[in-house]
């Protein structure tokens, strides 16, 4: 889910950029340190809406770098469990395939796949195919999340379309 | 310690029952087509290149269902007007995934089946209408 979130970011800024350009130079260190980001309690930052506040800056003892708690207003992109979403299928090999959401990669399992889905190695490209359906690469399929995991840069999920109303949209 | 702190997060959240965990709680929730305006607005500094913004504005101009800013308003009116006491959440998910029947956004979005069948049924077919005849 896309939701629009007040975060907060901390900078700190060299001496040498204090002066009538600072609040510009603040701004654009917050656009380019947190858009693009991930973590796992806000999910990606997908880009930044507008700084709401820039704070006083605090001048560090020792190395007169000051420091700014920026709060600002972005869109962040969380995924949960249990959520359905529409995925682009990147790739299938005969363990399942892989789609996106934006930048979210999800896998989905062969045997999360409805059975009567079978891995096809022989065709053109790799897929899943039924008597009416076809999952291959470019496919756009509903699927809904069964679990997350976190790394430091990046959200994995993994997902099902052994549901009802799951599986190949049009 | 801080592992057992982890595991008791992640069991907490769970869309299906619209637990979305302390921080998402009380924030707006977007739907694609919201996204996709958003971030197309123009910027002084221009977009910011980064790999998660280009394959989020891809993925929303993929799944945009209600291509226009009108639509885009409208819709959201229409579900929060038509259903009370609906969550951020659920009114994004019923405009992204635009289910067609009730039974079908019942089953999409599990929350939802404390409402009554007919009220659903009335909305989603507004919203057809409303896809249909967008400009």
């Amino acid at each position: 889910m896309f939701f629009v979130k007040d975060l907060h970011h901390t900078i700190l800024l060299h001496p040498s950029y204090f002066g009538s350009r600072m609040h510009q130079h603040i701004e654009q260190k917050l656009h380019a340190d947190v858009e693009g980001t991930c973590s796992g309690e806000y999910g990606y930052i997908i880009a930044v809406l507008d700084v709401i506040d820039v704070g006083v800056g605090l001048v560090s003892v020792g190395n007169g770098q000051a420091e700014f708690v920026t709060t600002y207003r972005a869109i962040v992109f969380k995924p949960f469990k249990g959520e359905v979403l529409d995925s682009v299928v990147t790739s299938v090999n005969k363990m399942g395939f892989f789609a996106e959401v934006g930048p979210l990669q999800v896998f989905v399992s062969a045997h999360l796949v409805h059975p009567d889905m079978k891995y096809d190695s022989a065709a053109a490209n790799a897929c899943f195919a039924s008597a009416d359906q076809v999952i291959e690469k470019d496919t756009h399929v509903r699927l809904k999340l069964v679990g997350t995991r976190v790394d430091a840069t990046e959200i994995f999920a993994i997902g099902t379309i052994k549901e009802d109303h799951l599986g190949v949209i049009d | 310690m801080a592992l057992r702190l982890q595991q008791n997060q992640a069991e907490e959240e769970d869309a299906s029952q619209l637990k979305l965990g302390s921080e998402f709680s009380n924030d707006l929730c977007l739907s694609i087509s919201e996204v996709r305006f958003l971030l197309e607005l123009p910027r002084e500094r221009g977009a910011p290149d980064t790999q998660v913004y280009n394959k989020t504005l891809d993925y929303v101009r993929t799944f945009t269902k209600f291509p226009t800013q009108e639509s885009t308003q409208a819709v959201r009116a229409l579900i929060s007007r038509g259903i009370e006491d609906l969550a951020q959440f659920e009114t994004a998910q019923i405009a992204n995934l635009t289910p067609l029947t009730a039974d079908e956004a019942k089953s999409v979005i599990p929350t939802l089946q404390r409402y009554d069948d007919e009220v659903m049924q009335g909305i989603l077919d507004e919203m057809q209408t409303l896809r249909k005849f967008q400009t």
